[in-house]
C-alpha cells in the first residue's frame, strides 16, 4: 500500500518540482507584501502580477505586535509594503521604518472620498508636512439600537448611560475605547488624551455605564445572540456594520446610527518600509489597491469600507473619530478591569 | 554427517520448524494489536462516559450545596441587610469550600444595588477569606447574576466556562473557572438574589483525573472545540488570547462530532502532531442538563498507541519462547529423524565395507517394515549369494592349487611341492645346525610290469608303493613322486645316519611284500639310495646328486646279487 501510493505521489513531485523551478525561474521582480487577512486575496495579486510581470510574496499577520515583530526584526528589510492603522503608524514613523510616499505615483489617489484625499483631516496619515501612509479600508464603531424599543434613533453616545434602558445596553470588553466614549460624553477635545483631572470623572461615568449595562461582549457573534436573546436595546458597535449584518441575518429590527460625537474609526493604510528594494513596484501595488477591482474586493466580499464608495450607513456630516494612540493604555485597561470586575469608583481609582 | 544427508534434512526441518513458529507470532501479533487497539477505543469509549457521568455527579453535588445554601434562612435575611444572618451565611459558606477544593468562591449576590456582593468568601491560597465592606463589588452585569435571577427557584445555572478576569477574586483570578449560581427567591418567589459557587475547572477535574491510569490523556472543549483541558496546558483557552486551538485541528476526525452528526468518535491518530506518537482515543459530546449558555461539552481520553500495545509485551516474550521452543524441537526432531533416517544407510554401509573381509558381518535391519527394511533384505540376499559364489571359488583354487603341487595319481607331494619344503627343511637345518636326510626310491624293473599287465595294473602299483612309503614315515617327512616310476623322501630333523637307514629298510621291506592285484601277486624291487646333510652335501642339488648316485650303485649291486 505505501510503496504503490508514494510511487503513485512521484509524478506530482516532479510536477511541483517543475512549477516552483518555472515559477523562480520567471520571475525577475519581487515584491514582499506584509498584510492582513483580506487585504491580498490571491484573485487581486494574480491581476497585479499579470498587469506587471512582478510575483508577489504575501505574508499575511493577524495582529499588531505581529506586524511591528515581522517589522523590526531586520530593521524593515523583509517587506516593502505593508498595511497598519493610523494608531500603529505613530511608532514606525518614530522609529523611522517608513519612507515617504510620492503622492504624484498615485493616479488612483484622485478617486478617492473627500474626507481620505485630504491629510489634514486624517490625523497620523502626514508628519512634518510628508505623506506617510495611504487610506486603504476603514470601519467605524457606531451605535446599534433596537428600532421597537426606540421612538427615534439615538442622537448621542450619552443613549448608553440613558437609565431608560438600563439592563438593556451592550458594551465591548476594551479599556482604550470605553475611556474614549466617556472621554466624547464628557465633551473632551480629543477622546485619547485623558488629563490628569479627567480620570476621575471618567471612571464615574463608566461605573455608572456599567451599571446601565446588560453585559459586555468580545466577539460579534457573541455581541448578536445576546442582543437577541435577552432583548437588548442599545449597543456599542465595536464591529461596526459586520454587527449590523449580523444582527439582520438573525432578524433583529436593529438600526444603526453614528452619533453626534463622532464615531470611533479605524483606518488601515498601505506604508513603504525603509528596506523596500523595488519603491516603483510597491507604489504600482499600493496604487492597483485604490482601484476599482480591490475596492470592490474589500466591500462586497469582506464587508470593509473602501475608500472610493460612499459608506451605506452614514452621512457626508458624520463625524468620524480616527483612533490615535491613546495616552497611558496599560491604565486604561487596568482602571476598566476593575470597573468591569464591580469594583465601586472610589476603589477603582486607588494606587 | 559432518554436511550429510542428516545435517542438511535437520537444517531444513529446523528451519521450516522457525519459519512456520514465526509466521504464526507474527500473524498472531498483528491480529492481536488490532484486537488490542479496538478494545482500547472501547475502554476508552467507556472510561469516557464514566468520566462524564461522575463530571455530572460531581456538578450535582456542587449544584445541591449551592440549592441547600439559597434555601436557608439566612440568604434571604442577608439581602436584607440583617448583619448576623450575613455572618451566619458566610460560616455556611465556609463548611462546603473547607470540604471541597473545587470551590473558588461562595457568594451571595442581590439582585438590587447592580448586584453588590453581600456576602462572599473567596479561597486565598490555603486560606478562605470573607470579602467585606468596600471589597464587595457590583456583579450585575455577569450573565451568572442576570441570567440566575430569571430561574425559577430551584434552579442552577451555569456559566460558560472560562478564565476568570475578576479582579480581586483572589485564588480564582487567572484561572479557569465556571460559575454555578442558583436564585434565592422569597415567599412571593421574586428572586432577591443568586448563590453563585465559582468553581476551580482544573481542581475538579485533576480530582477525577487522578483514578484514571497515568497514560491516559484527558482533553475538554467546548461546544466549538476550543480546548478547556489539555495535557499541554499552554493550548487551553486560546480563544481568551485572542487565537483559537480547537480538538478539531489537532483530530480532524472530531469535525464530525463539533458539528453534532454523531455522539461519539473513535480515534486512531498517527498523522500531523500524532505521526511520532499515534494515539488511540474516544470522544463524546455530553450536554450539561441545566440552564447555560454552553452546548455540549467535547469530553475525550487518549492514550498513546505504545503504551496500548505495550500489553501485548508478555505475548510477545511468550510467542518468543514458543518461536524459540518450536525452533529446538523443530530441531530435535529433525536430528531424530536424520538419525532414523541415516543409521541404517550406515549400518548398510559397514555392511558393504565389510562384504569380503573377514570382520564380523554387521546385523542388517531385515525385520523392518519400510523401505529400509526392503532395501537390507535384498543387500542380505545379495550378500548370501556372494558368499556362496565366494566359497566356491575358494574351493576351487584350492583344488587347483592341490593339482599343481600333487601327483594326481598317488595324491604325493610332486616335485614342486617336494623343492620348496626341501628348501625349508634344508634352511631350518641350516639354522638349528641339525640334520636331514634325503631318500631316493626307484622301482626297479617296473616297465615290464606296465607292458604285461597294462598300465591300470601299473598305476595300481604305483599307488600301492606310494601308500606303502606314506605307512612307513613320520607325519613330519615327505614323500614325493618326482617320475614314472621314482620317488624321493626327505627325512628332516633325524637324529643319526642310522636313523635314515631304518627308514629305508622299512620302506624296502614294506615294498617288498607282493602286491596283489586283481588276482596276480606282484613282486617289485626298489633300488634306493640316502645323502645325509651336512655330510653328503649342504645344497639341495648336492645332496640330490649323492643320493642318486648312491641309488645307482645299489640298483647295480640289486641286480648282481639277482643274477647271482
Amino acid at each position: 500500500m505505501l510503496r504503490r501510493s508514494s510511487l503513485h505521489r512521484i509524478p506530482w513531485l516532479v510536477l511541483v518540482f517543475a512549477l516552483v523551478l518555472s515559477g523562480t525561474a520567471g520571475a525577475a521582480e519581487v515584491l514582499r507584501v506584509l498584510s492582513w487577512p483580506g487585504y491580498a486575496d490571491p484573485d487581486v495579486v494574480q491581476a497585479f502580477e499579470a498587469r506587471t510581470g512582478a510575483r508577489v510574496e504575501v505574508t499575511l499577520v493577524d495582529s499588531d505586535e505581529t506586524l511591528w515583530h515581522k517589522l523590526t526584526a531586520h530593521d524593515a528589510s523583509d517587506y516593502d509594503v505593508f498595511a497598519v492603522n493610523t494608531a500603529e503608524l505613530q511608532r514606525y514613523i518614530d522609529r523611522g521604518l517608513v519612507v515617504p510616499i510620492d503622492a504624484a505615483a498615485l493616479t488612483n489617489l484622485a478617486a478617492q472620498l473627500p474626507r481620505f484625499r485630504d491629510p489634514a483631516t486624517l490625523p497620523g496619515t502626514t508628519r512634518d508636512g510628508k505623506l506617510y501612509a495611504v487610506p486603504y479600508a476603514w470601519a467605524e464603531m457606531g451605535l446599534i439600537y433596537n428600532r421597537r424599543q426606540f421612538d427615534a434613533p439615538p442622537q448621542s453616545i450619552a443613549a448608553l448611560w440613558d437609565a431608560r434602558y438600563r439592563g438593556k445596553v451592550l458594551i465591548y470588553n476594551s479599556g482604550s475605547h470605553n475611556f474614549s466614549l466617556a472621554a466624547q460624553v464628557l465633551g473632551k477635545d480629543s477622546p485619547f488624551r485623558l488629563d490628569t483631572d479627567d480620570w476621575a470623572p471618567a471612571v464615574a461615568r463608566l461605573v455608572e455605564l456599567r451599571r446601565n449595562l446588560l453585559t459586555f461582549y468580545a466577539h460579534p457573534e457573541e455581541s448578536a445572540h445576546l442582543f437577541v436573546s435577552r432583548g437588548a436595546a442599545l449597543m456599542f458597535a465595536n464591529y461596526g456594520t459586520q454587527q449590523l449584518q449580523l444582527l439582520r441575518a438573525a432578524g433583529a429590527d436593529v438600526g444603526y446610527v453614528i452619533p453626534r460625537e463622532g464615531a470611533l474609526a479605524w483606518l488601515d493604510c498601505w506604508a513603504l518600509t525603509r528596506g523596500a528594494g523595488n519603491r516603483r513596484l510597491a507604489l504600482a501595488w499600493i496604487d492597483h489597491l485604490l482601484g476599482t477591482g480591490p475596492a470592490h474586493v474589500l466591500s462586497a466580499r469582506h464587508g470593509l469600507a473602501n475608500t472610493r464608495d460612499p459608506a451605506p450607513h452614514q452621512g457626508e456630516t458624520d463625524r468620524l473619530v480616527w483612533l490615535e494612540p491613546v495616552e497611558d493604555v496599560e491604565r486604561r485597561n487596568l482602571l476598566w478591569e476593575r470597573i468591569l470586575s464591580g469594583d465601586r469608583a472610589a476603589r477603582v481609582l486607588a494606587p | 554427517m559432518r554436511f550429510g544427508l542428516a545435517a542438511r534434512l535437520g537444517l531444513v526441518l529446523a528451519l521450516s520448524g522457525m519459519l512456520s513458529a514465526g509466521i504464526t507470532a507474527f500473524q498472531a501479533q498483528r491480529a492481536s494489536e488490532t484486537l488490542l487497539v479496538d478494545s482500547a477505543r472501547a475502554e476508552l469509549l467507556t472510561a469516557t462516559r464514566v468520566l462524564a457521568r461522575r463530571i455530572t455527579l460531581v456538578r450535582e453535588d456542587l449544584s445541591r450545596t449551592l440549592l441547600a445554601l439559597a434555601r436557608h434562612p439566612a440568604a434571604l435575611a442577608a439581602l436584607d441587610d440583617d448583619a448576623q444572618a450575613a455572618t451566619q451565611l458566610a460560616t455556611l459558606f465556609a463548611l462546603p469550600m473547607e470540604a471541597n477544593r473545587a470551590y473558588f468562591q461562595i457568594r451571595l449576590i442581590a439582585a438590587d444595588d447592580h448586584g453588590l456582593e453581600r456576602v462572599r468568601i473567596d479561597r486565598d491560597g490555603d486560606a478562605l477569606l470573607r470579602v467585606d465592606g468596600d471589597a464587595l463589588q457590583e456583579k450585575g452585569h455577569y450573565p451568572y447574576v442576570f441570567d440566575a435571577l430569571a430561574l425559577p427557584p430551584g434552579e442552577v445555572y451555569m456559566s460558560r466556562v472560562g478564565i476568570n478576569r475578576e479582579r480581586g477574586s483572589h485564588a480564582a483570578l487567572g484561572r479557569p473557572a465556571v460559575q454555578l449560581a442558583t436564585p434565592v427567591a422569597d415567599a412571593t418567589g421574586r428572586p432577591r438574589g443568586v448563590i453563585v459557587g465559582s468553581i476551580d475547572l482544573n481542581g475538579v477535574f485533576a480530582l477525577l483525573a487522578t483514578d484514571l491510569p497515568a497514560d491516559f490523556r484527558l482533553y475538554l472543549a467546548n461546544s466549538a472545540g476550543d480546548y478547556l483541558i489539555h495535557p499541554d496546558p499552554a493550548r487551553t483557552f486560546g480563544f481568551d488570547k485572542g487565537r483559537r486551538v480547537r480538538v478539531q485541528d489537532e483530530f480532524p476526525a472530531m469535525q464530525a462530532l463539533i458539528e453534532g452528526r454523531t455522539g461519539e468518535s473513535l480515534i486512531d491518530s498517527a498523522t500531523g502532531e500524532h505521526a511520532a506518537t499515534p494515539l488511540v482515543a474516544a470522544f463524546i459530546a455530553a450536554r450539561a442538563q441545566l440552564r447555560t449558555e454552553e452546548g455540549a461539552f467535547i469530553l475525550g481520553l487518549a492514550r498513546p498507541r505504545a503504551t496500548v500495545l505495550a500489553e501485548l509485551d508478555p505475548l510477545r516474550g511468550i510467542m518468543q519462547q514458543i518461536v524459540i521452543g518450536m525452533s529446538l524441537t523443530g530441531m530435535l526432531l529433525a536430528a531424530i529423524l536424520a538419525r532414523a533416517i541415516t543409521r541404517p544407510i550406515e549400518v548398510l554401509g559397514a555392511a558393504v565395507q565389510n562384504f569380503s573381509g573377514t570382520g564380523e558381518a554387521p546385523a542388517l535391519p531385515v525385520e523392518r517394515q519400510d523401505e529400509i527394511g526392503a532395501l537390507a533384505r535384498r543387500f542380505a540376499e545379495l550378500r548370501a549369494q556372494i558368499g556362496q559364489q565366494m566359497a566356491e571359488l575358494e574351493r576351487r583354487r584350492s583344488e587347483l592349487e592341490h593339482l599343481a603341487r600333487h601327483d594326481a595319481l598317488t595324491g604325493l607331494p610332486n616335485r614342486a611341492l617336494f623343492d620348496d619344503r626341501m628348501a625349508v627343511a634344508l634352511a631350518a637345518a641350516r639354522r638349528d645346525d641339525g640334520r636331514l636326510a634325503l631318500l631316493f626310491v626307484d622301482l626297479d624293473d617296473f616297465k615290464p610290469i606296465n607292458d604285461r599287465l597294462g598300465h591300470v595294473v601299473g598305476d595300481r602299483v604305483l599307488e600301492g608303493v606310494a601308500a606303502r612309503i606314506r605307512q612307513c614315515i613320520r607325519e613330519s617327512d615327505t614323500a614325493a613322486r618326482v617320475g614314472g616310476d621314482e620317488f624321493v623322501v626327505l627325512l628332516p630333523g633325524i637324529a643319526s645316519t642310522a636313523d635314515a637307514a631304518r627308514v629305508a629298510d622299512k620302506i624296502r621291506a614294506a615294498i617288498d611284500r607282493p602286491f596283489v592285484i586283481d588276482g596276480h601277486a606282484l613282486a617289485v624291487s626298489v633300488s634306493m639310495g640316502l645323502a645325509h646333510y651336512p655330510q653328503d652335501g649342504t645344497d639341495a642339488t648336492t645332496l640330490a646328486r649323492h643320493a642318486d648316485r648312491a641309488m645307482y650303485r645299489d640298483k647295480a649291486e640289486g641286480k648282481a646279487q639277482r643274477r647271482s
